[in-house]
């Protein structure tokens, strides 16, 4: 008998010592592939013999052991396949829906584009005659109320149309080295009179070691202001009158954090998925673009936005921003 | 420069050209609307204004390419597109363009303009 490794003999008699036993046999265990094992038999406890019907009775079962080995590992390994193939199946619809998805709001993109485009002549014409009568309409008189509310909502109108209009077309990053702290705190300025309205307290704490980020100062002073905008509203939300959002920035070595949290009513959990989608919104005014340009900002910044959610609670927002932007796409 | 400034404005919206020759009327200017392109190239190549405003989106012909047809026939003649996408300042055959202006209801931005562009000239 050679051991494995082809160095160590041992001799019949040893294993016989080893196992205790007379005698013993051996019968070699066969695939169609090829030896698989061996089978070790030994009179060790009944000490009779072992004669040429024990052989017969032993290959028959080493051949059958084979079969059964065989069939065995071919049934793991086609269920290893089948598993693989399920997992990849899944993975094949999941993009599919998404692929469905992105198309669906691709379509839906350019006919919101379409529509916008067809309503903005005519807003410009109802804005524009309110406006000249407007000018010409005496304060005391109850038309120039009217006229005025018709002004403000067609502004309103027009910004949520140059919002569907200018959404989705590049955006072309103008970057420069910017203290991202600066930034916010004119973020918090420039929403501090939409905050004293909405009679929401704002807490801020930035850490000054973050910083300089090669930033458009631009595009994520409007990815700030999104957020915010949004936190200070779900804040102005809350029945006791206590709305409270806080703004953080913190360092965290390859990249910013910049955190903003409402104690609002938080978002419901059927509507957390599709936060980010394009004309998803729950307000009753809005383009439902906002949070999607501030995905398409943080992406351009290789950073990202994500956010926690309890219902009841508030939300807090996470933007991660690095500090360089890395290679160009 | 006439006096006082002569403005073209080209826009297929009737509506906005009624509001168009009114506001800017105010301001003093010498204003004539038309709605069709060829019209306006018409007008440029016979009596050339001070000063066109070109909408962008117009059936048959788009303002771009009229501007440039325009500005064949005299390539001094400042134009202000005025239009509701803001991405067409990406679109380089506008880049010969004066100024653009965001279409929007309030006239001020367009009028500001055009002043700027008429001091310029």
């Amino acid at each position: 008998v050679v051991s494995r490794d082809g160095q160590e003999e041992t001799s019949g008699r040893q294993i016989a010592e080893l196992l205790g036993a007379h005698q013993f046999a051996l019968v070699p265990i066969h695939s169609r592939s090829g030896p698989i094992g061996v089978l070790l038999a030994d009179n060790a406890i009944t000490r009779s013999p072992i004669d040429e019907t024990d052989l017969h009775i032993l290959r028959l079962f080493a051949n059958y052991a084979g079969t059964a080995i065989e069939k065995a590992r071919l049934y793991r390994k086609i269920r290893e396949e089948k598993d693989e193939l399920e997992t990849a199946h899944a993975d094949l619809r999941r993009n599919q829906m998404t692929m469905l998805r992105l198309q669906r709001l691709s379509d839906l993109g350019g006919m919101a584009a379409r529509v916008a485009h067809e309503i903005r002549n005519p807003l410009v014409a109802i804005g524009g005659f309110a406006r000249q009568m407007l000018a010409t309409t005496d304060r005391d008189d109850p038309r120039y109320k009217r006229l005025e509310i018709i002004v403000s909502e067609v502004r309103r109108l027009e910004v949520i149309l140059r919002e569907v209009l200018d959404y989705g077309r590049p955006l072309k990053l103008s970057a420069a080295r910017v203290d991202p702290n600066s930034i916010l705190r004119e973020s918090l300025e420039l929403v501090d009179s939409e905050r004293t309205a909405l009679g929401v307290t704002l807490e801020e704490s930035l850490d000054a070691t973050c910083g300089p980020i090669t930033t458009d100062r631009h595009l994520l002073r409007m990815a700030i202001l999104n957020i915010l905008r949004n936190a200070l509203q779900a804040a102005a939300h809350r029945k006791e009158g206590d709305g409270r959002v806080v703004v953080t920035s913190h360092n965290q070595g390859s990249n910013i954090q910049i955190r903003v949290q409402d104690n609002g009513p938080g978002i419901p959990e059927e509507d957390q998925a599709r936060v980010f989608d394009p004309y998803f919104t729950t307000k009753a005014s809005g383009s439902g673009l906002g949070l999607s340009i501030v995905t398409q900002i943080l992406r351009e910044h290789r950073g990202n936005v994500r956010f926690e959610s309890e219902p009841g609670k508030g939300t807090i927002f996470y933007m991660d921003i690095p500090f360089e932007r890395g290679a160009a796409k | 420069m006439r006096e006082p400034p002569r403005i073209l404005v080209v826009d297929d919206e009737e509506n906005l050209c009624l509001l168009y020759r009114e506001e800017l009327g105010l301001e003093g200017y010498d204003v004539m609307t038309v709605a069709s392109p060829a019209e306006a190239i018409l007008l440029v190549e016979q009596d050339p204004p001070d000063v066109v405003v070109m909408d962008i989106r117009m059936p048959r012909m788009d303002g771009i390419e009229v501007m440039g047809r325009m500005l064949s026939q005299k390539n001094d003649l400042p134009v202000i597109l005025n239009t509701a996408y803001s991405s067409y300042k990406d679109d380089f055959r506008s880049w010969p363009a004066e100024a653009y202006v965001i279409k929007s209801s309030d006239l001020s931005e367009l009028k500001r303009t055009i002043r700027k562009v008429l001091t310029h000239t």
